[in-house]
């Protein structure tokens, strides 16, 4: 809040509070992941975190007589989508969950930029100008995933692109060749250890957004995309168990074992904060199994050290089948509880509801929407937002939108 | 006994940092959950090994006031309070545990040194066990990181050396000075333009401006990106330009703290040093970073980390707040090297001192990253493929680099590659123009073969820009062969453009010979002309005056500096800087009146 003149940029719900176009983009950023609620795509990123909040402000910083309509808006986010998967087919390490770089760091810093430079409509140099400013912006290491800095890394995606704009729109000039690949001295392929560009159709023939052919994944609670495999499968097994033994008693249970896929930074047995539980198969599978759901309040504090869940977690045994793939296309999550009785009981979830395979129905994105907004806004501002979004093709101006938040 | 008083003292004070509202017992105690020496690494099993006693705490409320401890306390094994009316004193060494643990047959708890005491009350009541334990005789678990953020924290000025004082110094001085020059570059009004949209708090000098400030966090940006606008800027080995990065947002910094938090002229020497130290131990740790990179620019990965090193220390961040800073730089760190050549490759120094003391002030915030930030591959590995952290010297007699390692000065602005070939080809000109009656045979020269490294981002056959030419060997041989010698003017689009070069360009051809390293402290540069009548004079260098083998002398550097300076200030403010930096040491304030590094305001003096 340091940096509040120019403070026309509305931060999501504090009424009162208005920062300056890149800080309010931070903010709102880094509370988009702040949770890991947001969505995920394939290949693997957080597309909308990492637009989203700099449109919004970018709409806000506008004058009065050139604001966007809500069309220009939605052009705009899918501009920045469309960029982000794009460049992400340049490089077959993508498709796989992620291990060096975070992908929102790498792509969304840059997603951000071609959706500020659409919406503040820059000339076409300019636009190569500031994808090359963003890439100098872009790139966090995955190690800070499952800490509380994970979230900084959406809200610096956004803020920097939204900065790279900025900087092109004012005559900065960057290497036209960022996104190509030059052997001998990297630009964007710095990020990749296998780098293929390849152009996208020019625009006046009809562009085939990537959006139309993969759809995004949507959380039903807050963490990591992997988590939900796993939970959904612990939610079969524990309705086979309850079946079995009348109830859910876990002193019947000798051994539970999770079968995942390798990925080091969400296998954490005993997670100690919010944030490590958010990451770890074990804690989720755990928290199914004891409390039949997994919602906002599995990672409060209390329920992450409580008694029967770090006996449970005890029991835990971790393994990785060869044909368990790091991806969230093709994973899949196997719960099974081995009992001191001898029986074996399994679940197995190879597409968990919210997956793109299996899309959220509206009235349960809806659900989910009411269910988050109402920590923050009042009943008749989260039934406006809806209204706006609902019709936001129609809206004349599209910065109606980041007023009321 | 004496340890657990010292901790308690520690853990009052850190609790009452984060805002603790209960009023809590004077006798509150800081207990420590051991870990076992079998643990594995990281997060994975800090409650496995000590789950019983988790367990058993857990009939007591304070769980909730986990999270604060934690946060003070770096040791693998997460750290609790129990309250106690009984005081530390009354300690039982015979404690074989409380009775409720003597009840399920579990061990007592023991710290490593065996010095934990108990004694146990009535049933499972916590609130009538005392249990001391010593969590500076619990080793502290090694990690690199740790490691670092224990040096940074703990090293003081006595331990700087004259040598590295000195070098310091000069350092300073250098890069303020190209910093000034700086600022009068297209690249860097376009970038005080756009900050001037945050222009709240403006407590920060940009360096030759008088009609505006700004919030620290953007004057270090717009400073950091002057100071490296011309490729001007000191280069070390292994390769990176240390200064750029550290010093804009030390003095940023330093402007912002207020009247009575004096910053000495040695603080800003140690942090800056520190700054300085970071950058050199992690090049250090990987093989890639010897040579001139290909990959990511290295002030974007280094410096970042530098400069949230520096802050840390001029902020006197605690321990665990200077791990975090470096994990949150680490996040900001990275840009690739295809901006080099453009008007964006000062942004990565203005970034990276930018960014590095955004990190540190969020650190201070309390933000937390990864621990292990720079042990992971996952973490600054994920810059380098190949990468192998170590620790830092102890601090009891530390071992500077910088005074192992002296740091390259610039003769003119351009990649430090170009300084070998402008050597030579000044020096092949000498002998032409000897050989011709003094005048230089421009139109006798058939062909330029330049024997270089290869770098293929300073292989420019014919620059367009002042930016490329900065960074193309071709540029800098025929420019030096036409003038004789390199200067700021050199670069000037008149001359960049001027028909003679572009006729020598063509002419002009690369070798790469296989004994040529790309590293600085190993290049060489051969230059050779042939003539129409087949006769060709050549010269090698192999270290160009400025580099750390043939440093520049005092005078020389001071004339850098004044022929930098003098075009945005005035001759009085110019010699009090040059006063200043090299008093730095002695320097009570540098808020003081009258002889701080006025960098802007020498018109104001001179009008009063």
């Amino acid at each position: 809040e340091l940096y509040s003149s120019v403070a026309v940029s509305s931060v999501y719900g504090k009424p009162g509070l208005k920062l300056s176009p890149t800080l309010a983009a931070f903010t709102n950023g880094v509370a988009t992941h702040s949770m890991d609620f947001d969505d995920t795509w394939h290949p693997a990123t957080h597309p909308s975190g990492a637009v989203l909040p700099a449109l919004l402000a970018a709409s806000q910083m506008l004058p009065p007589k050139t604001k966007p309509s809500g069309l220009e808006f939605l052009l705009a986010f899918n501009v920045g989508l469309e960029v982000q998967g794009r460049l992400m087919h340049f490089s077959t390490e993508a498709h796989d969950i992620p291990k060096r770089f975070h992908p929102p760091s790498v792509v969304g810093t840059l997603g951000s930029a071609a959706a500020a430079a659409k919406l503040l409509s820059l000339s076409s140099a300019q636009c190569c100008h500031a994808l090359g400013i963003a890439a100098s912006l872009a790139g966090a290491p995955m190690a800070n995933a499952a800490t509380q800095a994970k979230p900084l890394h959406v809200g610096n995606a956004t803020r920097l692109g939204l900065e790279a704009a900025l900087l092109a729109a004012r005559g900065m000039e960057a290497n036209p060749l960022i996104l190509d690949d030059i052997p001998g001295c990297s630009g964007f392929s710095a990020f990749y250890s296998v780098y293929h560009p390849k152009p996208l159709p020019a625009p006046g023939e009809r562009h085939e957004f990537l959006l139309e052919k993969q759809d995004i994944a949507f959380k039903r609670f807050p963490a990591h995309l992997g988590m939900h495999w796993v939970v959904d499968a612990a939610l079969s097994v524990r309705n086979l168990f309850v079946h079995y033994a009348g109830s859910f008693s876990p002193s019947l249970i000798r051994t539970i074992v999770l079968k995942i896929p390798v990925s080091k930074y969400i296998n954490r047995p005993f997670p100690s904060s919010e944030h490590q539980a958010r990451h770890s198969f074990q804690f989720n599978a755990c928290a199914a199994l004891l409390d039949g759901d997994v919602g906002l309040g599995s990672f409060s504090e209390s329920s992450i050290q409580r008694q029967e869940l770090r006996e449970l977690l005890g029991k835990v045994v971790v393994e990785h089948p060869e044909d368990n793939v790091a991806n969230f296309d093709k994973m899949y999550g196997e719960v099974a509880l081995l009992l001191h009785s001898g029986d074996v009981l399994t679940g197995k979830c190879d597409t968990f509801y919210g997956h793109w395979r299996k899309p959220l129905s509206k009235e349960s994105l809806l659900k989910k929407f009411r269910s988050n907004a109402s920590h923050v806004l009042p009943e008749e501002k989260t039934e406006a937002i809806i209204t706006l979004v609902d019709n936001l093709e129609n809206l004349a101006d599209s910065s109606q939108l980041a007023c009321s938040l | 006994m004496r340890c657990g008083k010292k901790m308690f003292v520690k853990a009052k004070k850190a609790l009452q940092q984060h805002s603790w509202k209960k009023p809590f017992h004077e006798e509150c105690l800081i207990v420590q959950a051991p870990a076992n020496k079998g643990t594995s690494a990281y997060g994975q099993c800090q409650f496995a090994s000590s789950g019983w006693f988790e367990l058993t705490l857990q009939t007591v409320a304070f769980f909730l006031h986990v999270k604060f401890l934690q946060v003070t306390h770096t040791a693998f094994a997460p750290v609790y309070v129990a309250r106690s009316k009984v005081p530390l004193e009354q300690a039982d060494p015979s404690f074989k545990g409380c009775r409720a643990c003597q009840r399920r047959k579990l061990p007592a708890p023991q710290t490593v040194d065996g010095s934990l005491m108990s004694r146990s009350g009535g049933s499972h009541d916590f609130s009538q066990n005392l249990l001391a334990v010593n969590l500076q005789c619990t080793p502290e678990p090694q990690t690199v990181t740790g490691n670092f953020a224990k040096v940074i924290h703990g090293l003081n000025a006595n331990q700087l050396t004259d040598q590295v004082i000195q070098r310091s110094k000069r350092m300073i001085l250098d890069t303020l000075g190209v910093g000034l020059l700086g600022t009068s570059t297209e690249v860097c009004q376009k970038v005080a333009q756009y900050s001037k949209i945050y222009s709240s708090d403006l407590s920060s000098t940009i360096w030759g401006h008088l009609d505006f400030r700004l919030p620290p966090l953007y004057a270090a940006f717009v400073n950091g990106v002057a100071v490296h606008s011309m490729d001007f800027d000191d280069t070390w080995h292994p390769a990176t330009h240390p200064s750029g990065a550290v010093l804009p947002a030390l003095i940023a910094l330093s402007e912002a703290f207020p009247q009575k938090k004096k910053i000495s002229g040695l603080d800003l020497l140690l942090a800056f040093n520190v700054g300085i130290e970071v950058q050199g131990r992690l090049l250090h740790f990987s093989r890639e970073a010897r040579n001139i990179p290909k990959r990511f620019h290295p002030p974007t990965v280094v410096g970042t980390m530098g400069s949230a090193a520096a802050c840390a220390k001029l902020l006197a961040l605690d321990q665990l707040e200077c791990k975090n800073a470096l994990a949150i730089a680490a996040s900001y760190a990275g840009a690739p090297l295809a901006n080099a050549a453009t008007q964006i490759k000062p942004l990565h120094v203005g970034n990276a001192a930018k960014h590095g003391l955004e990190a540190a002030c969020l650190a201070l915030q309390g933000l937390q990253g990864n621990k292990q930030i720079l042990d992971m591959e996952s973490g600054m590995g994920a810059f380098y493929t190949d990468y192998s952290p170590q620790t830092l010297p102890t601090l009891q007699s530390y071992l500077w680099l910088l005074d192992q390692q002296d740091v390259a000065i610039k003769c003119f602005p351009a990649h430090l590659a170009t300084h070998w070939v402008a050597d030579a080809a000044s020096s092949v000109r000498r002998k032409l123009v000897e050989s011709s009656e003094n005048l230089f045979p421009l139109d006798k020269i058939e062909k330029i073969i330049l024997k270089v490294p290869e770098v293929k981002y300073v292989n420019r056959p014919s620059p367009a820009s002042e930016h490329e030419a900065r960074h193309s060997f071709q540029f800098v041989a025929c420019s030096a062969l036409l003038d004789g010698s390199m200067s700021v003017q050199s670069f000037a689009s008149e001359n960049v453009h001027r028909p003679a070069l572009r006729a020598l360009l063509c002419k002009t051809q690369l070798e790469h010979p296989p004994d040529n390293t790309p590293s600085f402290d190993s290049l060489y540069c051969e230059v050779s002309v042939t003539l129409r009548d087949s006769s060709t004079i050549s010269d090698r260098c192999t270290t160009f005056y400025g580099h750390w083998r043939k440093p520049l002398k005092k005078k020389d550097l001071e004339k850098k500096f004044q022929s930098n300076a003098l075009s945005i200030l005035p001759a009085e403010a110019v010699e009090g800087i040059i006063e200043t930096v090299y008093n730095l040491e002695k320097l009570t304030s540098t808020h003081a009146q009258g002889n701080s590094l006025q960098l802007s305001r020498g018109l104001f003096d001179l009008q009063a």
